[in-house]
């Protein structure tokens, strides 16, 4: 943290970035067991440039998809 | 700290030409006057799009990258923007080509890590009018979605959106759909056959292994190899085996046929389901209308937030009005639509299973039509059936176009379905009797049902499971992510709560100065389930909902205070921040001390203020140019280009840059008057009758014209005879008239004769000189005069 921020000065934590705890939480989400690893698959590739609806859906149908074949 | 020494962009947005922004140096604040549509919001955009590769208002319209270049710039030239900094090193040229291709200058080290850095820690760089404008219109639960974007925290309702949206659309899909609905069509097939439920392959080959049981043959069933080789051994032992074929295929066509008669009854099922929602929807022109109004009014309600029109512009007529109301107007008949879109969204539902069934009802006659094919003799069923298949396509495609377009769809197929029905049921009966008619022993006929029974016990179960997979596989997915979104919810909640709490002894206190008399205090934001609320004491009272005392300027004040504390927060890099035209509907009471708060709590920063308010723009320049702030405007010049020149000091000097320009409106030559009379009545301490809050800002010239008049005609009588003074009820008659919709028309020479008198009449009191108004803090006694600052203009004033 910059030592001149305010915040730095009276000693309390830096605050995360909406973005990284975002991150942070997708990254925990790998670990749990009760979740579709393939759903998981699809969040963590798109993440976090290409994560929309549309682009989520088509991961998920082609996941859907391989399950098939 | 990293601060703006220059911006330029050259054919980019409003800009076709370049617009130098020199912010000196050492990198100064500035605040920067235009007129609506004048190119303010171009620099926002540029700096935006520098810094994050995309400007978020025209993404979210999806108007992407396309809408950067200036749409008069040439093919082969390059839209750029360029920001100098107070680190020279970090300078660079951002381009975009007309294939859209983007290209930077500097690809030092330095400078990726700087932006990079900027990115991650997502650094709070510029407010907009409408951050503010949908934080304070907004209802609690959508509030703190804006409060999320304006500290920076849009990443987490981002992620929260796309799960849900995608969970809805996943659970609408019609291939999940129509699994679910098979699902248990299949399941009683399978008890038909069985006389009990299969859900696996070990129950199916256990279930095979019971129907080969006392037959006599050496395989055991414990497989799927073994269950057909149990198959194949059964057809072996029939004595007649070309007998036993024909009738297998008799028997399968028959099965085809059947399925075909369930699909075809099927069709009648959805058709009437779809065709009742739908006609539910187009049950009145009225409904109609609304539902293509409610696509209208949500462009409109997006066209504003986008800033697709000028400020304060309603987006179809062009005609000024507050964009406040105009979109608390669209938002309450947006939500007055509520029942259509319900109705919408079931016939929507429905449509999806109607297409669906009528794709399966498809794939049954072209299964059937292949094995009448195979089993022959079926000639007068064939066309009949291929008439249904062709028409389930007719009305796959009237359905699919006249949704679209919410016109009623005439969907005439019932003489096909039932023709189909009809056929399926004879040629079943046919194929039964044909079956039959083969006779065989009663040995081969007790191995032929047994094989039968095999093969469409096989047949049933490997649907049921291509059924039961494709639902499972839906439905894991659709848990995962239910799983995923409660688990973010949690975490979002606790995100938001935390950062609030950080930042809530900043934002109490920017908001207070702001409002310092108000017996406020105490001001917290608090998340609930969906939403923010604000919790705060008025006069020591706990107050709750607070939104009972909060008025739209006072949720502006705090929008304000939240960005300006999220900022502090997190710009650990950037120490600039640009306000753009944040004011627009910003309480007139607290504007100043806006200005006041950004002197004394942001002087380390360097602040960039953008704005077409005129009136704040003057306090701005008395207020801030003193303290270093530079002040300039935009003009647009020949050719259609923008270019920043430094701000007229005075009244004079900005009414004759209109005139020269063409511009000048009575609307604003009034403002400029009763700005001229304020500052008049204040320096010589003119008394007026005592008004609260806004309406003490809202005075009109002829009142304030009419109190100067008594306060001369007392200190100083004789610059009442001038001619200025008496051209004045004129004047004041002419843009009061002319600023106002319904008035008079005026001529140009009404305008240009008004705006003499108006110059003439500040003659009276201003300096030219100095640029100062004579003033009774500056009265010499024994003289009997007040001067202004420079000691040029003087006024006789009687003690």
């Amino acid at each position: 943290m910059d030592p001149e921020s305010p915040k730095a000065i009276s000693g309390t934590e830096p605050l995360k970035s909406g973005a990284q705890l975002v991150a942070d939480f997708v990254a925990t989400i790998g670990s749990n067991t009760e979740l579709d690893r393939e759903t998981i698959q699809a969040i963590v590739s798109l993440f976090p440039e290409k994560f929309t609806t549309n682009n989520l859906l088509r991961a998920l149908e082609l996941a859907r998809a391989e399950r098939k074949l | 700290m990293i601060r703006l020494r220059k911006v330029d962009l050259t054919g980019f947005r409003g800009s076709p030409k370049s617009l130098l922004i020199d912010f000196g140096s050492p990198s100064r604040s500035m605040a920067i006057y235009g007129d609506n549509a004048a190119g303010k919001s171009s620099i926002t955009d540029a700096i935006e799009w520098f810094y994050f590769n995309k400007v978020e208002h025209l993404w979210r319209e999806n108007c992407k990258s396309d809408a950067l270049r200036n749409v008069l710039l040439p093919a082969k030239d390059l839209a750029t923007v360029e920001l100098g900094f107070n680190d020279p090193k970090l300078d660079c040229k951002k381009s975009i080509n007309s294939e859209l291709a983007i290209s930077q200058s500097n690809r030092t080290a330095d400078f990726i890590q700087y932006l990079t850095k900027v990115d991650n820690e997502h650094e709070r760089i510029t407010l907009r009018t409408f951050d503010i404008l949908y934080f304070t219109l907004q209802r609690k639960t959508e509030r703190r979605k804006e409060l999320e974007r304006i500290i920076g925290y849009e990443a987490l309702d981002k992620f929260s959106e796309t799960i849900a949206s995608t969970l809805y659309q996943l659970e609408q899909t019609p291939e999940y759909i129509t699994a679910r609905s098979n699902f248990q069509t299949h399941q009683k097939d399978i008890l038909k056959i069985a006389n009990t439920n299969v859900s696996s392959d070990d129950e199916l080959f256990k279930l095979g292994q019971r129907f080969i049981a006392g037959l006599g043959i050496s395989t055991s069933i414990c497989d799927w190899k073994t269950y057909e080789n149990a198959s194949a051994e059964l057809r072996a032992r029939l004595h007649n085996k070309d007998q036993g074929l024909k009738k297998a295929a008799f028997s399968d066509c028959k099965t085809k046929c059947e399925a075909l008669g369930v699909k075809a009854l099927a069709v009648v099922r959805v058709i009437d389901e779809f065709s009742q929602a739908y006609s539910e929807l187009i049950i009145s022109q009225e409904q109609v209308r609304q539902i293509r109004l409610q696509g209208f009014l949500a462009s409109g309600k997006k066209a504003i937030e986008d800033q697709l029109v000028t400020v304060d512009t309603c987006p179809l007529c062009l005609q000024s009005i507050p964009w406040l109301e105009l979109i608390d107007q669209l938002k309450t008949r947006i939500a007055a639509l509520g029942d259509s879109k319900k109705k919408y969204e079931s016939a929507l539902a429905r449509k999806s299973e109607a297409l669906s069934i009528l794709s399966e009802a498809q794939r049954a006659s072209n299964e059937f039509l292949a094995s009448a094919d195979k089993v022959g003799e079926l000639n007068e069923f064939i066309e009949p059936i291929k008439a249904f298949s062709l028409a389930t396509q007719g009305v796959e495609a009237k359905i699919v176009n006249g949704f679209d377009v919410l016109k009623p769809i005439s969907i005439q197929i019932e003489n096909e379905i039932t023709a189909a029905v009809n056929y399926a049921t004879k040629a079943s009966e046919a194929l039964l009797l044909q079956e039959e008619a083969l006779e065989l022993s009663a040995a081969d006929q007790k191995i032929f049902d047994t094989v039968q029974r095999l093969e469409n016990l096989k047949t049933e179960f490997l649907r049921f499971q291509k059924t039961s997979r494709t639902k499972g596989k839906f439905e894991q997915q659709i848990k995962s992510l239910s799983g995923i979104e409660n688990k973010f919810a949690d975490v979002h909640r606790e995100a938001l709560q935390n950062a609030l709490d950080v930042m809530s002894e900043d934002i109490s206190a920017y908001y207070l100065a702001m409002h310092p008399n108000e017996e406020i205090d105490k001001i917290k934001l608090s998340v609930i389930q969906d939403g923010v609320e604000f919790e705060y004491r008025f006069h020591s009272k706990a107050v709750y909902p607070p939104a009972k005392y909060l008025s739209e300027s006072h949720l502006n004040s705090l929008a304000i205070a939240a960005f300006l504390a999220s900022a502090k927060i997190f710009n650990k890099i950037n120490n600039f921040l640009v306000l753009d035209d944040i004011i627009t509907s910003f309480d007139s009471n607290h504007r100043v001390r806006l200005l006041r708060l950004l002197s004394s709590e942001f002087s380390g920063w360097q602040v960039i203020i953008l704005t077409h308010e005129r009136f704040w723009f003057e306090m701005i320049k008395r207020e801030l140019q003193p303290a270093g702030w530079v002040v300039a405007q935009i003009e647009t010049v020949d050719g259609g280009a923008i270019r920043l020149k430094e701000a007229p000091k005075s009244a004079r000097e900005y009414i004759v840059d209109k005139k020269q320009s063409g511009t000048l409106t009575a609307n604003e030559l009034r403002t400029l008057l009763e700005r001229i009379l304020k500052q008049i009545g204040l320096e010589l301490e003119v008394k007026v009758a005592f008004r609260f809050n806004d309406e003490n800002e809202h005075r009109m010239p002829g009142e304030l014209l009419s109190e100067l008049r008594a306060k001369l005609n007392k200190k100083s009588p004789e610059v009442l005879k001038s001619s200025a003074f008496s051209k004045m009820s004129v004047c004041t008659l002419v843009t009061t008239a002319g600023s106002h919709d319904s008035g008079p028309v005026l001529s140009p020479g009404d305008l240009d004769a008004a705006s003499e008198d108006v110059l003439a009449f500040e003659g009276q009191f201003c300096c030219e000189h100095c640029g100062g108004y004579v003033g009774v803090e500056r009265f010499v006694p024994h003289e009997r005069k007040v001067y202004c600052n420079c000691g040029k203009k003087q006024l006789d004033w009687k003690e």
